[in-house]
């Protein structure tokens, strides 16, 4: 775990530049609070539903996609890996990010990363998603992106083309949840 | 059967079975949960037009959640077949108790740098004749990163703020408690007061309102 601080306003200052309001907590001290998955029961699933519900399918799978890209946006603002390595790298955000530890092995025939975590804060304790074609871990596919594109930006871990997928969930009755990601270096 | 106040020998057992309970339970990191409801808030605003209409969706889903995952929690037994059931009264001076409780379970023992301990006001001292509990929330996940604050808060409706959708959300929770219990209260939940508007602590506001027959 690394804070650094050019991404840290809280470090040096009291105070929002922009706004001149105090600031309102010290992300190094939430970040050592973990939170139990009934809080993400009652919020996650009734967000999935109303994409579900008030979108066709394919528009409400690129919202609940697009909620994990944007949430790695944020996330880079506290966590950058200390490592380089893609392994190690998913190690960290396994261990500090997702609250789980993250198996990961390389199949040499099809050039792919599998990923098993541990477990899921997205689909364990949380009620099945009885819905083909989407996961309730599904964001994964989209913060894992939008975090391997900071790196890259950052010149942390580069790459030319990253692809992520979740391949399948215990949200929707498989045994563990699996992840499947592609590097062209 | 649920007891009529909470006996001291409970309480104690509650405070080590709060403990244990927290450790059993799977959990993940809280600055990841609290930016994906700001990224939900971002989302929504983005589909329906504002933040306050965001904040108001997002709101009215976690309180119809909340309702829900708490009875459902009340009776799932946490650790040796105990559940939450056996550590809830009708007292209504247990309810800070309760609240505690609650907060152990969910936040772990970390939880007094996000929130302060809960006070309880008997209606007997309120203006309104209506039991409340005053919530403080000391230092905030939720918006503690958040910049250009004031713009934000200016464009926010009457009656909306940034944590409208978390008082919805403790508002459910204690439907869900008071409904279970059989008790004949509605209750509401509103921040009253909040970090982003330069307040220095954030205060969210219970009031339990009799049912009327």
């Amino acid at each position: 775990m690394r804070f650094e601080k050019r991404n840290s306003n809280l470090e040096d200052n009291d105070f929002d530049q922009d706004s001149n309001i105090s600031l309102r907590g010290d992300a190094r001290k939430f970040f050592k609070m973990n939170l139990t998955t009934i809080f993400l029961r009652m919020v996650y699933p009734g967000v999935l539903l109303t994409f579900l519900t008030e979108f066709d399918f394919e528009t409400a799978k690129k919202h609940v996609w697009d909620l994990g890209y944007r949430v790695s946006k944020y996330v880079f603002k506290y966590f950058i890996p200390k490592s380089k390595k893609f392994e190690k790298i998913l190690e960290e955000i396994g261990k500090n990010i997702w609250g789980t530890k993250f198996k990961v092995a390389f199949d040499k025939r099809k050039e792919v990363y599998r990923i098993t975590p541990q477990s899921c804060p997205l689909c364990e304790d949380l009620p099945p998603l009885e819905v083909e074609g989407l996961h309730n871990c599904f964001p994964l596919e989209g913060f894992l992106i939008g975090y391997f594109e900071l790196l890259k930006e950052h010149n942390i871990f580069n790459y030319y083309k990253f692809f992520a997928k979740v391949l399948q969930s215990k949200g929707t009755g498989a045994d563990n949840c699996i992840y499947e990601v592609k590097i062209i270096k | 059967m649920v007891k009529e106040k909470l006996s001291g020998i409970r309480k104690r057992v509650a405070g080590i079975g709060k403990r244990l309970a927290y450790r059993k339970m799977k959990k993940t990191s809280f600055l990841l949960i609290a930016d994906l409801c700001n990224v939900v808030i971002d989302k929504f605003s983005d589909l329906y037009g504002s933040r306050s209409a965001a904040i108001k969706k997002f709101a009215e889903i976690c309180k119809e959640e909340s309702i829900r995952v708490t009875a459902d929690i009340i009776e799932t037994p946490v650790l040796f077949g105990i559940s939450l059931r056996s550590f809830l009264s009708r007292n209504l001076t247990d309810f800070r108790f309760i609240i505690e409780l609650i907060y152990h379970i969910v936040l772990g023992s970390k939880w007094p740098y996000f929130l302060a301990k809960p006070e309880y006001i008997p209606a007997e001292l309120t203006a309104d004749r209506v039991n409340k509990y005053l919530l403080k929330i000391l230092h905030c996940p939720f918006c503690y990163n958040i910049t250009k604050a004031k713009e934000d808060i200016d464009e926010l409706e009457p009656g909306v703020t940034h944590g409208t959708w978390f008082a919805k959300l403790l508002q459910g929770i204690m439907q869900g408690i008071v409904d279970y219990l059989g008790m004949q209260y509605d209750v509401n939940c509103e921040e009253t007061q909040c970090l982003m508007s330069g307040y220095e602590y954030g205060e969210m506001i219970y009031t339990l309102y009799p049912r009327k027959e």
